[in-house]
């Protein structure tokens, strides 16, 4: 890493398009994201939150514009670099993405074989373990894919995102599918996430994760970021705009519920 | 109306040069296969096992059968003509240079291209390329190369195959119907077989191996986010690989006989 890339933020978007099937999805986006940073990316369905994040992580193409980590372009990322940007950047998807032909512990073992050759098998099979263990995960895991519940592929899925142990991860709808005790253990990994100042971009409308961890709340609607703001901003903020109102006055109004939860337990 | 055409033809180029880069890319990642340790060395052994070692019953009893055929259709023509001895002959330009190669194909398109283009299809519809990219692992060196390799090796090894079941194990059938003394038989096909013959079918097979496997996979990739689109792209795969393969075999029959 060079001082140009040091001084660089983590990750940047500069005017990001896209488009699928003759259709905007994307329209002119921008965003720089620093280090640590904790930002959810809020907004209705369709608005274009997930296209954003796959963008983001180079995994779809961007019809124009540029994403930049750590200084380069993820666009021209020669073979080496974008082995280091996928060891330094992991993505946890939305419906899961587990690989049907392989194991769970294999989903979880091969980035794992990739970017950690020194491991042995039982270390790799005994880090997978332990991080799906933290996640709830009780199953064998010589089991396929094919055999678990959208919310085990869920946990799975998160867990082959967080098993290198990666600088930024980006989450999309972390929570979907989840019941309320797998939400919970979800919370206590992505509080140890936070603790090691990892950097979180995830694309949700759970407000319970947003308040809780988010630091920076960006709203996307019709393609487009129509707001973005730390976290204490929006929340202290009145009359911000419509695309973000009804976001912000959702997220408010369960932050009430939530205090008079607790003056009502109190009692 | 113009318009129209002018982007059709548009449309056409880039998926033509896209496929040009698709093949170029697969060569590249081949020709880097086993530079060094990679994890797609499982995957080749499974496309080997299932397009070659599964195939082997089918492409058996297809080789006894055309080999029978001709003995017994042969043997009873062309003494009319007074030439018996070409029977050998036709044996063996059927068998290892014509039919051979290109049955041999026909029955891995119907059977792995189908499977490759499904599955690829099935794994750009359910995010699984997406998971590849994601942890590093580039989809065209772990997925498309292992297969195009594993194909390319079972159909030179099935066409190898062929030529054994044709010429050797019709005449196990053949002596059902009509008996032949096996040493008479036998110096006649070593007479009529030149090694040109069997190198001839064994090129063949690998440009077919390389025709079947990267149009399977250029299929299975090209699919969008429809479930609805996965047979499609077996359909295509299937029937842009005959075509291409029989318009292959009509080439190099034509360069070697020209």
């Amino acid at each position: 890493m060079n001082a140009d890339t040091r001084s660089a933020p983590l990750l940047e978007l500069r005017g990001i398009s896209a488009s699928s099937g003759g259709s905007e999805i994307l329209e002119d986006v921008s965003l720089s994201i620093e280090r640590g940073e904790r930002i959810a990316v809020m907004g209705p369905s369709g608005s274009g939150k997930s296209t954003l994040l796959k963008v983001a992580a180079g995994l779809e193409p961007a019809g124009s514009g540029h994403a930049f980590f750590d200084g380069r372009d993820i666009a021209t990322l020669g073979q080496r670099d974008e082995l280091d940007f996928r060891k330094r950047a992991s993505f946890g998807f939305q419906d899961g993405a587990l690989w049907e032909n392989q194991t769970v512990l294999n989903n979880l073992a091969l980035p794992l074989r990739i970017h950690r050759p020194q491991l042995s098998e039982s270390d790799i099979a005994e880090r997978s373990r332990a991080l799906l263990s933290r996640l709830g995960f009780t199953d064998s895991l010589g089991v396929r894919p094919a055999t678990l519940s959208m919310g085990e592929r869920k946990i799975v899925s998160i867990a082959r995102a967080l098993v290198l142990d990666p600088e930024l991860v980006f989450l999309d709808d972390p929570t979907g599918h989840l019941d309320e005790d797998a939400r919970d253990r979800l919370y206590s990994v992505v509080d140890a996430l936070v603790r090691k100042g990892t950097t979180i971009v995830a694309v949700t409308n759970n407000t319970g994760f947003v308040r809780r961890f988010a630091l920076r709340l960006v709203v996307v609607a019709n393609g487009r970021v129509t707001y973005d703001a730390p976290m204490a901003v929006a929340m202290a903020a009145e009359g911000i705009e419509t695309a973000a109102r009804s976001v912000v006055a959702r997220l408010k109004r369960y932050a009430e519920r939530d205090r008079l939860d607790e003056i009502e337990e109190k009692r | 109306m113009i318009e129209r055409i002018g982007a059709s033809v548009r449309e056409k180029a880039s998926s033509f040069l896209y496929a040009l880069a698709f093949f170029g890319r697969v060569i590249d990642r081949s020709l880097r296969f086993f530079r060094r340790r990679q994890v797609g060395y499982k995957v080749l052994v499974f496309q080997i096992l299932f397009t070659g070692v599964e195939a082997l019953l089918v492409n058996a009893v297809m080789a006894m059968a055309i080999g029978a055929a001709i003995i017994v259709i042969g043997s009873s023509l062309l003494p009319q003509f007074g030439q018996s001895r070409l029977m050998y002959d036709i044996m063996v330009i059927v068998i290892t240079k014509e039919l051979g190669p290109l049955l041999t194909a026909f029955i891995v398109i119907a059977r792995s291209g189908t499977a490759i283009a499904t599955e690829l299809a099935g794994m750009v519809v359910g995010h699984e390329i997406e998971a590849y990219i994601s942890v590093g692992v580039d989809p065209i060196s772990f997925l498309v190369v292992p297969r195009v390799l594993g194909m390319v090796s079972s159909l030179v090894l099935l066409s190898i195959y062929f030529n054994l079941f044709g010429l050797l194990g019709s005449f196990l059938v053949v002596q059902l119907i009509k008996p032949i003394a096996f040493a008479e038989y036998f110096q006649s096909l070593l007479a009529a077989l030149a090694p040109g013959d069997i190198l001839s079918g064994m090129a063949k097979s690998l440009v077919f191996g390389v025709i079947v496997s990267t149009v399977a996979s250029y299929q299975g990739f090209s699919v969008g986010r429809a479930s609805t689109e996965i047979p499609v792209a077996g359909i295509k795969a299937v029937g842009q690989s005959f075509v291409l393969c029989i318009f292959a075999d009509v080439l190099i029959t034509l360069a070697q006989y020209a």
